[in-house]
């Protein structure tokens, strides 16, 4: 599948879900991780030219775009993710290469976000999904990415009960408790579009 | 002589900060603000934008970085990564209050001061109790 078609699905998820997206993070946040994150995939979707060429390339172009409209802490965060897995993803034809990608992003967010899981983020959704790659590294892509969508969404409503210790949230303290984290339900809706894209 | 760059979410608060910590400034050094996105329209910070500034302020002097919270801190370490590894170790963010730390760099700043001295006296003096 060309990757602009799934670009496109991801930012017509958001769109989708905008509302929850900004009143997640309107009860432990700034309100506005909805909208930021969709003026950055706005911005990558308008250009499908530098999205169909590698994937290489694909993600370096959504990094940059990202790092540059979205503004909040997502921009950065989710920006960095995708720069690494550009520099990881080489020529993205095996399942074991996706997985060195998604464990470099995964690495850099930790570091950029001084974050690991268990602490209410994106990482929360992240992680259990991209595990399920690295335990089904020979299951069809359609398989694979319907049981990653449901371990990010497992995850992202495993974050309702954590005490988040990063970000905005954090000055929140037992406040930021029974409150799912925006950026986690985030990932678990573009694993959902990816999935949903394949099928 | 260090340069002192303030990186906000919001382009008023870097500004109004900016301004009433110049009232306190003796030497003549490089003391620059970037605050929000789309030319100060909206909350955020960029890494680009903060890049840029630092390409140009490096250029004569080290730079001393002053952020508010969150992304800004985030975004000036993506851009310092984004420079060349040799104009890497010229610039430091200052662990410290915002305001505090920003007056604390404007009045500590002079002639002969290195940037880590300067990190390091924005990081003490800035905390030193009010009341």
């Amino acid at each position: 599948m060309e990757q602009a078609k799934i670009w496109q699905a991801i930012t017509e998820k958001l769109i989708a879900n905008k509302e929850l997206l900004n009143d997640l993070d309107q009860a432990i946040g700034d309100g506005d991780h909805g909208t930021n994150l969709i003026r950055g995939f706005n911005e990558v979707i308008k250009d499908p030219v530098k999205l169909n060429g590698t994937w290489q390339a694909s993600f370096n172009f959504v990094a940059m775009t990202l790092m540059s409209k979205v503004g909040g802490s997502s921009g950065p965060l989710f920006g960095i993710f995708f720069l690494n897995m550009s520099k990881a993803i080489k020529t993205a034809s095996t399942q074991q290469e996706w997985l060195d990608a998604y464990l470099a992003g995964i690495k850099a967010v930790k570091t950029l976000g001084k974050s690991d899981v268990g602490e209410g983020t994106m990482l929360d959704a992240l992680i259990p999904a991209v595990k399920i790659l690295e335990s089904n590294l020979n299951l069809n892509n359609k398989d694979l990415y319907k049981q990653m969508a449901l371990a990010a969404q497992e995850g992202a409503e495993a974050t309702i009960t954590m005490l988040k210790t990063k970000g905005r949230a954090s000055y929140l303290k037992e406040r930021s408790v029974n409150h799912m984290d925006p950026g986690a339900k985030s990932v678990s809706l573009i694993f959902e579009a990816v999935s949903e894209a394949l099928q | 002589m260090v340069a002192v760059l303030v990186v906000s979410h919001s382009y008023p608060l870097a500004k109004a900060v900016v301004d009433f910590v110049s009232e306190m400034k003796i030497n003549n050094f490089p003391f620059q603000f970037i605050g929000g996105i789309e030319d100060g329209q909206r909350y955020g910070t960029d890494p680009m934008l903060i890049q840029n500034k630092l390409t140009e302020l490096l250029v004569d002097n080290d730079v001393l970085v002053l952020c508010d919270l969150g992304s800004s801190i985030m975004n000036t370490q993506v851009a310092i990564n984004f420079l060349p590894p040799a104009l890497q170790e010229r610039v430091a963010i200052a662990d410290s209050p915002f305001f505090e730390g920003t007056l604390v760099a404007v009045t500590s700043n002079h002639l002969t001061i290195d940037l880590a001295t300067l990190k390091q006296e924005v990081e003490n003096m800035s905390r030193i109790a009010k009341i």
